[in-house]
């Protein structure tokens, strides 16, 4: 989808309309740490496995190989600033001129980690529509040179802002969301990512050195078991010190998951300019990212058990600004809000759709043989595990047809909760029992739909509406509205399609 | 809700629109799921039979029954796909429709199709059909490929699905 061009010229005859600039005289430095990193992993290794002093020195010899490739990137790297475009010069050998027009960028983010703060500098990335790698990627620029392109691209997105100059435009913005230390520290105790890094830790770890660390587990549970005998507890008294020990465990991953927040979510603010929202954060790292509004896809808020403790939600976003931003790790705006007050984010939802169109009024409900849809799928699952595991393995087995009233449950707190909503230009559906959702989407930002039928559903006379948008998250559920009675199905799906055909176009 | 859209929209259901795939895609899909089949548990079969050094003729004989059977059933599944596939196309939207058992309507609204793919195998040439894949900015379904048109229905789709002043659009 992208459409620049991309040409290897040497002499480029580029109108001189404005000075050629180019990055900041340190950004060999950060070029070649970020390159370090990338190569850390072999270089530890030929550094400890490289035995004779004369190996040692090899790794040093690449390591002067990359500084000087960095300097000469640092010095073949230019961009110039036109009326209406960005030109970007670069490359050592394989010379490439990129002409981005300023209409094209979508997102312009600027991150500082510490060492960059340290020299006042920034890494800025400007991100297109559907492109899953930025449209350039300028490492390293100075804090005002990053500042500048900021403001100047914005200006262009939005021309309203555009005609006023920069101190009218921050007088403009409006600061929509903010999060106190206090909410930060809430907001770790929900998400609990900490239990991510760790699991992706011990992954890591395993997978590194898989054998010494099976060695390692071993014999420290071996230890620990021999210390619990050693103490005479008997059983009652190892079950309940293995029960605290995983309570401690539990507490300490949450406590990670708040530094963790803490880390990521400092001083979190969410501001408005116009049609445009920037999302600010970080303690160390800080992190600057903005998006145009209708660039936002689909939403989706949700209300775990702690949540509700809390009396707090969470809103996530689906952007069409290219996978680049949906990547969990670097995305400031797939968590728009990360957590706010039920009445406090229905204000800002309202804002974001600008309409009044949320809070949504007008719930309806599904079949009215839904709960029994949701229940009979896994229920007969389960039976069927059970029964085969108790005739094949153990009769033991059969306790996990207890399941099944878990299950039963679960379908009917579900059907309380789950419904769905069709306004003028919104779809909404709401489903969950423990941990609840939310989500819905303007009619206008779908890009197909799918109306799906199995078997139960025709026992039922049901039928399920796929919703798809762009950006949306592979990995994630689909966007659905469930066990619709048929006939109902057949005509949402009919207004839907006439609504979606005489939008206007989404992008 | 808003009763006058709903009265703009044909009935779904009203069968004289909806088209099926051409008659030639039938044996075209069940002659390829068949031979597939045949291929792919012809190896597992084989290496069943050449186990043991002194297998019984019998043996060669049951792997090529097993092998038929399976193929067999693949070419009615092939049958029925072809048979519980139609498509349509209004003003609005392209629709597809998928399966019996497991029933599923896909609709693409013209004006989201971003791009379309024609694709012709040397199976689809000979018997003057082809594959059009029609590709949208979504994520769980940007691409639906249906195979088994006949070539001029899929020229056909592809010239209306993407008007000619649009097609040199970015």
């Amino acid at each position: 989808m992208t459409n620049n061009q991309e040409q290897a010229i040497v002499d480029l005859p580029v109108p001189a309309l404005e000075k050629q600039r180019r990055l900041h005289p340190l950004s060999w430095l950060f070029v070649l740490l970020l390159q370090l990193k990338q190569f850390a992993f072999p270089l530890i290794i030929l550094l400890f496995t490289g035995r004779g002093d004369r190996n040692e020195l090899w790794p040093l010899i690449g390591v002067a190989a990359l500084a000087v490739y960095s300097i000469f990137q640092y010095f073949t790297y230019r961009y110039r600033v036109l009326d209406s475009e960005l030109i970007v010069r670069s490359g050592v050998f394989q010379k490439s001129l990129r002409h981005i027009p300023f209409s094209r960028i979508q997102n312009v983010s600027i991150t500082q980690n510490v060492l960059h703060r340290l020299f006042n500098v920034a890494e800025v990335k400007l991100e297109a529509a559907g492109g899953v790698k930025p449209e350039a990627q300028m490492r390293v620029l100075s804090i005002a040179d990053a500042h500048e392109l900021e403001e100047l691209i914005r200006g262009h997105a939005n021309p309203v802002a555009a005609s006023a100059a920069s101190e009218a435009a921050i007088a403009n913005m409006e600061t929509l969301h903010q999060l106190p230390i206090i909410d930060v520290v809430k907001l770790g105790l929900i998400n609990n990512r900490g239990m991510l890094v760790i699991g992706a830790g011990v992954g890591a770890l395993f997978q590194t050195a898989g054998k010494a660390m099976a060695n390692l587990v071993n014999s420290s549970v071996k230890s620990l078991f021999g210390w619990s005998d050693s103490l005479h507890l008997g059983a009652t008294g190892t079950i309940v010190s293995l029960a605290m020990a995983i309570v401690f465990f539990l507490l300490l991953v949450r406590i990670f998951s708040v530094l963790l927040a803490l880390l990521q979510y400092y001083d979190f603010s969410l501001t408005r300019l116009g049609k445009r929202l920037t999302v600010q954060r970080g303690l160390l790292s800080r992190l600057r990212s903005s998006l145009p509004l209708r660039r936002i896809q689909a939403y989706a808020m949700s209300e775990g058990w702690l949540h509700r403790r809390f009396n707090k939600r969470s809103l996530q976003v689906d952007s069409a600004a290219g996978t680049a931003i949906n990547d969990e790790s670097k995305s400031p705006l797939r968590d728009l809000v990360p957590i706010a007050e039920p009445a406090e984010m229905d204000k800002l939802i309202a804002q974001f759709l600008a309409s009044d169109q949320w809070p949504i009024r007008s719930w309806q409900s599904l079949h009215r043989d839904a709960w029994k849809r949701e229940f009979l799928m896994p229920a007969l699952f389960f039976m069927l595990a059970g029964i085969i595991a108790a005739i094949f393995y153990s009769p033991y087995a059969a306790l996990i047809l207890l399941v099944i009233p878990v299950l039963f449950l679960r379908a009917k707190v579900w059907s309380a909760h789950a419904a769905f909503a069709h306004t003028e230009h919104l779809i909404a559906v709401r489903e969950g029992w423990l941990s609840r959702e939310w989500r819905f989407a303007e009619i206008n930002k779908l890009q197909g739909l799918s109306l799906r039928e199995g078997i139960l559903d025709r026992r039922f006379g049901m039928a399920s509406i796929y919703l798809d948008t762009a950006g949306a998250q592979l990995m994630s559920s689909a966007f659905r509205i469930p066990y619709l009675p048929r006939e109902q199905a057949n005509i949402l799906m009919a207004q839907l399609s006439t609504k979606i055909s005489n939008g206007p176009l989404p992008f | 809700m808003n009763t006058e859209i709903t009265k703009e929209i044909p009935a779904l259901t009203s069968a004289d629109e909806w088209r099926k795939l051409a008659p030639a895609a039938r044996n075209v899909f069940v002659a390829m799921a068949f031979l597939w089949t045949f291929l792919i548990a012809l190896v597992p079969a084989g290496v069943f039979v050449m186990a043991e050094d002194d297998s019984p003729w019998w043996y060669l004989f049951g792997a090529l029954m097993l092998a038929s059977t399976m193929a067999g059933f693949a070419a009615y599944i092939a049958f029925n796909r072809w048979r519980n596939t139609f498509w349509r196309l209004d003003d609005e939207a392209l629709y597809v429709r998928r399966g019996k058992t497991w029933f599923k309507q896909i609709c693409v609204p013209r004006s989201r199709v971003q791009h379309l793919d024609f694709e012709r195998g040397p199976l689809e040439r000979r018997y003057g059909l082809a594959t059009l894949v029609v590709h949208t900015a979504g994520a769980h379904e940007r691409a639906v490929r249906q195979s088994g048109l006949l070539l001029a229905d899929a020229e056909y789709l592809r010239d209306v699905l993407v008007p000619k002043d649009r097609r040199h659009d970015e």
